[in-house]
């Protein structure tokens, strides 16, 4: 027998913490950089010409084209240089290394590195031939869990035989083109990112090596312990034939696997019954293939009606978490979570992502009154307050003039949610999936399982920013009518985030630069954020009920009275942010005394 | 001071999966796609339209997620809408069945002026699919219709551009009809509003 309820995580947040860097490089050493970089042919040379190569990773997961340079490849970079690296914008103005540029573009020869790290060649016929002799082919696994696996032969020849360059599908089998970004973009931002990633990996390798960890097969399990330059290689990609791995291991995923050897399987077994029943079924199946349409590994064959696999696995797992959780059951967005996930890592792994996600890093988020997901709008509200004042204008205080011809209290935002936060919500239920083009998404994932979900509130930040700045200036006292004005707004916010298809541009934006206003955000200040949220809308709610209970028989003078009260309580309990500089915690309310005898004078 | 409203605002619930961002797109941008995204939150796509021949106004066409326990964060967007369609899936008795529930859900969250007057429109979606497929006959919707106080119906199909048009040009009209008598119920509003201010104590509102 199992415990059918989930184990407590929640607790262990706090170890995720991790202070804020000052992040070590100013313009100044950029740019020597990005001169010693090239002058000390940081490029290809002829013998370490790149290979595109096909690879799959040993926990399961997807077939990738990888960019990557072969293992005999040595990275010439000395300590010095990797402490003073500048790949976020090095990359972009190099452009000395030919060699690969020549290659992506001309589609370049295909190799499959086997496991062993061997390669062997391949032509386009008798693929599937070699890559079974190579042992890389899925075997059958259990009857119950056949999707060990997500590439088809079908799908590595189809790879072998066209660069992502050269496809309409990107590495991960997404189409390219989209509503917001053309295939002709995406090929010109590929080319500059696919060489930031073949360095990136470059530099992670060395620091595997540098820590005494195999890289075994290019599918690494253990990567070294916590430290600012691991964080500042996180945040700057993990590659992608390890982020499987990555996210295990940074989530801690063996340690609730170990305690839970066997469940996964029960839970299989429980589902599998034919008299098994769900209120989730339904609406489960329904959600299954309008989860990625656009990736190759979640749509039907031409020739069969039967679903893929990763549709399998993904109909698996959403089944057997609905009734591992009873108190989530299944949440519209779990199925982008879980769909992500299995192109990375296999599904036994995804389920217990699954629970770590929705526990540990999202607690409350997916449950059925979506509560977590109220409260992490009321702390990005607050955040928005703080950080962004411009745009806390536009959503938030021109509108309770005009809405409501009064001044309710500080706090009315915290649990009257404004409209902007429907469509911030989903940035939270899904992790930006689906928000934000998928390498951007990914991006976003490393940092979130390496440092704690204080990175979703930064992203938010950034986003919200950004997409500000693409609006003409708030026109308060305009005639413009002030509908146009939350139209633009949600317009922007609804599409500009979807055009970020450079991924640096954002990470860049939200977490990596010195002296970042955002800096000061880290996962503390966040969770105190939370229980202060917390508590506010507990407290409104039981006023709300005793309000509803005296106003069935009293006048309406005292429910004006009784609003007052509620004004009056939650108007004197500010929200005070930790200050980053010289550590003092400012409260609003000493602000607003300042403010209030300042303007006496 | 009266506030020239030009933007509707319309709002499409429904059970999960019963086309309601299909119905929105081809609406919109007259396309379809087998494609489509489950709806996390909300979404929402603008439209020109001409209604009655002469007035011209854009309409905000709001997109929501189907899941039951997406409501409880639905609920401050419903304030201020102009009309609400509700779609069912012919193939779906149950969606049917909850479209009276949508309705009512929508009123509680929606503070409108008059409920018994604000507009409503039913869709009943996918009328594409072969007979034997469809589940809710037709007289059950007229029926429906009828008690929910003569709600307009359109068999639509998102898929073959069938009758979406036409159900979104009387969404239109009564989006504007109800947006016309609320801006006149909101200059009422407005200065009452101000009589509590002028009653009251100062504000407490320092910027």
């Amino acid at each position: 027998m199992f415990s059918p309820s989930a184990p407590d995580l929640s607790q262990n947040s706090g170890e995720l913490n991790a202070s804020e860097p000052s992040f070590a490089s100013d313009e100044g050493t950029l740019r020597k950089n990005v001169v010693r970089n090239n002058g000390q042919s940081h490029h290809a040379s002829p013998s370490k010409r790149p290979k595109s190569t096909i690879l799959r990773e040993n926990s399961g997961g997807l077939s990738f084209i990888n960019l990557y340079y072969d293992s005999a490849d040595k990275d010439d970079d000395d300590e010095a240089q990797l402490q003073h690296e500048s790949e976020m914008n090095s990359y972009k103005v190099d452009q000395s290394n030919s060699d690969v540029e020549q290659l992506l573009q001309e589609g370049g020869p295909m190799r499959l590195s086997a496991r062993d790290g061997s390669n062997s060649n391949l032509d386009d016929s008798g693929s599937s031939d070699a890559l079974n002799t190579a042992g890389l082919l899925p075997t059958p696994e259990s009857e119950s869990r056949s999707s060990q696996f997500l590439g088809s032969a079908s799908l590595i020849e189809d790879a072998a035989s066209n660069s992502v360059k050269n496809s309409h599908l990107d590495r991960y089998g997404f189409m390219k083109q989209n509503q917001y970004i053309s295939e002709k973009q995406f090929n010109e931002w590929w080319t500059n990112y696919s060489k930031y990633c073949i360095r990136r990996k470059r530099k992670w390798k060395d620091l595997l090596l540098k820590s005494g960890l195999p890289v075994d097969n290019d599918s690494p399990t253990r990567f070294p312990s916590k430290s600012e330059k691991l964080k500042r290689y996180v945040r700057k990609g993990i590659p992608a034939e390890w982020r499987g791995n990555a996210w295990w291991y940074f989530a801690r995923g063996d340690e609730l696997l170990s305690k839970n050897i066997g469940v996964y399987d029960k839970l299989l077994t429980k589902i599998n019954n034919p008299s098994f029943a769900s209120k989730d079924t339904e609406i489960i199946e329904r959600d299954l293939h309008r989860t990625f349409p656009d990736n190759v590994h979640f749509q039907k064959s031409k020739d069969s009606d039967e679903d893929p696999l990763t549709i399998k696995s993904l109909r698996r797992i959403l089944k057997a978490f609905a009734i591992y959780n009873s108190k989530i059951g299944y949440c519209q967005s779990m199925n982008f979570l879980v769909g992500l996930l299995l192109l990375f890592m296999d599904e036994e792994r995804a389920f217990w992502m699954l629970v770590i996600i929705t526990s540990r890093y999202l607690p409350g988020v997916h449950s059925i009154n979506l509560e977590g997901v109220n409260i992490n709008q009321g702390v990005l509200l607050l955040c928005i307050k703080e950080y962004l004042p411009d745009f806390w204008q536009r959503i938030y205080s021109n509108k309770t003039h005009r809405d409501s011809g009064k001044i309710n209290n500080k706090n009315e935002f915290l649990y009257k949610l404004p409209p902007v936060t429907l469509c911030t919500a989903s940035w939270f239920m899904s992790c930006f999936i689906g928000v934000v083009p998928v390498e951007t998404t990914l991006r976003i994932w490393d940092c979130l399982f390496y440092e704690g979900s204080h990175i979703l509130f930064k992203m938010s930040l950034a986003i919200l920013e950004l997409s500000g700045n693409n609006l003409p200036k708030a026109h308060h006292m305009s005639n413009k009518n002030a509908d146009d004005e939350d139209m633009e707004l949600f317009q922007a916010i609804q599409t500009f985030p979807k055009q970020l298809i450079n991924p640096n541009d954002i990470i860049d934006k939200a977490i990596f630069k010195r002296r970042l206003k955002f800096n000061a955000l880290n996962q503390d200040e966040i969770e105190r954020c939370k229980k202060y949220v917390i508590s506010q809308r507990a407290k409104y709610k039981n006023f709300q009920e005793v309000m509803k209970n005296d106003t069935a028989n009293s006048s309406k003078r005292d429910s004006v009275l009784a609003q007052d009260l509620i004004n009056e309580t939650f108007s004197n309990e500010g929200y005070g942010f930790k200050k980053g500089l010289n550590g003092v915690n400012w409260n609003n309310n000493i602000k607003e005394r300042v403010r209030r005898l300042s303007r006496k004078r | 001071m009266s506030r020239k409203k030009n933007i509707l605002k319309v709002i499409i619930l429904g059970d999960s999966g019963v086309g309601k961002t299909s119905l929105m797109h081809r609406y919109v941008n007259d396309k379809y796609s087998q494609q489509y995204k489950a709806t996390i939150g909300a979404d929402f796509l603008t439209k020109e339209v001409v209604v009655n021949d002469d007035k011209v106004a854009t309409m905000q066409v709001w997109d929501t997620a189907g899941q039951e326990r997406f409501q409880s964060l639905g609920v401050a967007f419903y304030r201020g809408a102009d009309c609400c369609v509700l779609v069912y899936d012919v193939t779906n008795a149950k969606s049917f069945d909850n479209v009276k529930s949508w309705r009512d859900e929508f009123l509680v969250h929606a503070n409108v002026a008059s409920p018994e007057t604000f507009p409503f429109v039913i869709l009943a979606n996918k009328v594409d699919v072969e007979e034997s497929k469809k589940v809710v006959s037709s007289r059950s919707a007229q029926e429906l219709a009828k008690s929910l106080g003569n709600v307009p119906l359109f068999f639509t199909s998102a898929k073959d551009s069938i009758n979406v048009q036409d159900a979104f040009e009387e969404i239109a009209r009564s989006a504007l009809q109800q947006s016309q008598s609320d801006a006149d119920a909101y200059e009422d509003d407005l200065n009452e509003a101000i009589n509590i201010q002028l009653d009251g104590e100062p504000s407490s509102c320092g910027c």
